[in-house]
């Protein structure tokens, strides 16, 4: 098979003798760095952190439903279960996951700036994200909490007693960390471009980022004044959200969903950067109609905060609001589509290999494709009332989530390893990674869409005996995921120390971030590069390459 | 041997720029701008954290023309309770219909009568 992967001569090849990773020594130069790169990296080790112990809980969840009474444990322990793995999982995981890590890292390179418009902020987002994912294991370890990831009122705020307070101040910290980041990365699109570094210059992944930064930026402080008033109900009785003293438990519903579906595409939007960056690269062609996926991005974030009351069908908002809402639910499938349909046409013709970022971004197309139609079908009314709460519902998120960003997310990783450590992973394991977790992934999640059409309710522990073999079929697959995620985390460590040396540009990339050593100069570029060609243009990757002389020393 | 190009010598590269520039800006003046920028846009996440007492304030605005200009402004605290500001984002949102008639709206149809305003024990006038 075809590769187009290119490393230098390992006998001769050395890492870079000055690189942001040797620059500085000692635990105190990570911990007060204003480097991007660095914080990227603190940000990746800290979300692999969490994502295990959201993943554990996963798995737990599916040992419990694995029979069909309640029989691994409590009930009210699931349901503690399940609602820490939501938050672990959305708050501390998906929502920082490429924007955070792999976004940090690259958006000052791939406009050609030296750093983000405000490090010292970024450090801060990052400390305020360790403090909210420290409150989110006090919670947990005090004794958790059990209103599902949604923080349902009245339930949260009159009728448990868990630790909510915690976890809603965890989360309200942790949004300010998601606020930092997306104000810096807007800031930096806009006032830091190198010279000849246009708009329509710009990666894909720049603005795909730009339009998750958008719904950071105007949606999370949405969802911390609204866990504010959570709060203030439980400890005051304000009475905001109880009807008792005239407040509306749906107004919590409204606020809280504001931001909670822009917060999906906050997750996914990064998400398709990655994809359109991979899908060019390994079909060596530029993305087919760049302009349309560039706006189908601010599309999807525009259209992403006129949607949210869909979740709110069956609460009792008038038909003439859910008429509105369903039409505007099936509009955000436009920008989408378009997204899929051009990547689809930029492999058309083009000289596909199956290098392992390839292979995610593959299982990304298909599984998000999946995961986005049945949004649609729960986006029409008579559908929705049917499956809403069943694991119909559980399913869908979990295409679109877990298919959808977090095969994006090992597919970035994967694309960017190279460049962000110097050194390349073992191919052959790690495409075997990339078809374990494709596998795993179905097998998990595919026979709960049938679970939830035959009526399965979602969050219970126990669940009718006709139900078991599909959930067999699930927890199988759970297993089967879990060697599929593992995998990565054990072979990325080994290449640390055991990988060949990558080179700067091992996939012959365009992005400013490949013609830059691997792993890059703490100040990124040692002139302000000058951008004279469009991206995605590997006829002038090729001529580069084809003269290139190299310096060394 | 590396395997790439490096810079000859960053550290002079790095080390250029005067005490008042920040590394990683070209020009003072970009320095400048990408400070203002960045704290209009934080203020702008602001405007949406305190969204919603701003809402508060030109509904009341609304309703009641110059409320801030009654003086003194006595709060029966008692209708407070039962009446209370938050009400009236309720009635915004449009749910009255779910709850029956809520305190809030039974407020505004007192208002709308010449009553005391929400229980706030403010005075109703059309107008100033």
């Amino acid at each position: 098979m075809s590769t187009i992967v290119t490393l230098p001569d390992q006998l001769t090849a050395t890492l870079p003798k000055r690189s942001y990773l040797n620059e500085e020594y000692g635990l105190k130069s990570w911990l007060l760095t204003g480097d991007h790169k660095r914080i990227a990296i603190l940000y990746l080790i800290s979300i692999t952190f969490f994502f295990f112990i959201g993943g554990a809980m996963a798995g737990l969840i599916r040992l419990e439903l694995l029979t069909p009474p309640s029989d691994l444990m409590a009930a009210d322990t699931y349901n503690k279960l399940f609602t820490m793995h939501g938050i672990i999982m959305v708050f501390l995981f998906l929502v920082p996951s490429v924007p955070a890590t792999i976004g940090n890292f690259l958006i000052p390179i791939m406009v050609g700036a030296k750093d983000l418009a405000f490090p010292k902020i970024n450090l801060l987002s990052w400390y305020l994200y360790v403090v909210g994912g420290i409150l989110v294991l006090a919670a947990l370890t005090l004794g958790g909490v059990d209103t599902g990831w949604t923080f349902t009122t009245p339930l949260s705020t009159h009728y448990l007693n868990t630790h909510v307070i915690t976890a809603g101040l965890a989360i309200f910290v942790a949004g300010f960390s998601s606020i930092f980041t997306g104000l810096n990365f807007i800031v930096t699109v806009h006032r830091m471009r190198a010279p000849g570094m246009t708009w329509f210059r710009l990666p894909l992944f720049v603005w795909s980022h730009y339009a998750a930064s958008i719904l950071m930026v105007l949606g999370t402080p949405v969802l911390a004044i609204t866990l504010v008033l959570v709060i203030l109900e439980r400890v005051m009785g304000i009475g905001v959200f109880d009807p008792a003293k005239g407040g509306d438990p749906l107004l919590f519903q409204h606020l809280f969903w504001f931001y909670s579906h822009p917060a999906v595409y906050i997750m996914i939007l990064p998400g398709m950067g990655v994809i359109s960056e991979v899908i060019s690269t390994f079909s060596r062609k530029r993305v087919f109609g760049y302009t349309a996926v560039a706006f189908s991005s601010v599309a999807i974030a525009v259209f992403g905060f006129f949607v949210w009351a869909h979740h709110m069908f069956i609460m009792g908002v008038s038909n003439y609001s859910a008429l509105v809402f369903s039409l505007l639910t099936m509009l955000v499938a436009v920008p989408s589509a378009i997204k899929i349909f051009n990547w689809a046409a930029t492999l058309y013709k083009g000289s596909i290999t199956f290098e392992t970022p390839m292979l995610y971004a593959f299982g990304f197309m298909g599984l998000f494709t999946i995961g986005g139609l049945t949004g649609v079908f729960l986006g029409s009314m008579g559908m929705d009332i049917h499956l809403t709460e069943t694991y119909f519902i559980v399913a869908h998120f979990h295409f679109v989530m877990v298919g959808g960003m977090l095969m994006a997310f090992l597919a970035g990783i994967h694309f960017w390893w190279p460049k962000m450590t110097g050194r390349m992973y073992p191919e052959g394991l790690s495409k075997l990674a990339a078809l374990i977790t494709f596998v795993g992934f179905n097998l998990t999640f595919f026979p709960q869409f049938i679970l939830g059409y035959l009526g399965m309710p979602r969050r219970y522990a126990a669940y009718p005996p006709e139900f078991q073999v599909l959930n067999v079929l699930s927890t199988a697959g759970a297993t089967v995921l879990g060697v599929g995620y593992l995998l990565p985390m054990l072979y990325l460590v080994w290449s640390l120390k055991y990988g060949k040396i990558a080179g700067a540009n091992p996939w012959q990339a365009t992005g400013l971030e490949w013609q830059i050593q691997s792993p890059p100069l703490t100040e990124n570029f040692v002139e302000t590069p000058v951008v004279d060609y469009e991206a995605y243009d590997y006829e002038w990757q090729a001529n580069k390459t084809k003269h290139e002389v190299q310096t060394v020393g | 041997l590396d395997s790439q190009t490096i810079a000859t010598h960053p550290e002079e590269e790095h080390a250029k720029h005067p005490p008042y520039l920040h590394h990683h800006f070209a020009t003072v003046e970009q320095q400048k701008e990408t400070s203002t920028f960045g704290m209009w846009l934080f203020l702008l996440t602001e405007i949406m954290f305190f969204g919603g007492l701003f809402c508060a304030y030109l509904i009341y605005q609304l309703v009641l023309p110059g409320f801030r200009r009654r003086q003194p402004l006595t709060v029966d605290r008692a209708g407070c309770d039962e009446y209370g500001g938050a009400d009236l984002l309720e009635l915004h949102h449009g749910h009255g219909r779910l709850l029956g008639r809520t305190p809030a709206a039974q407020g505004f149809d007192r208002m709308a009568a010449g009553d005391n305003f929400a229980g706030l024990g403010v005075p109703w006038h059309q107008g100033d």
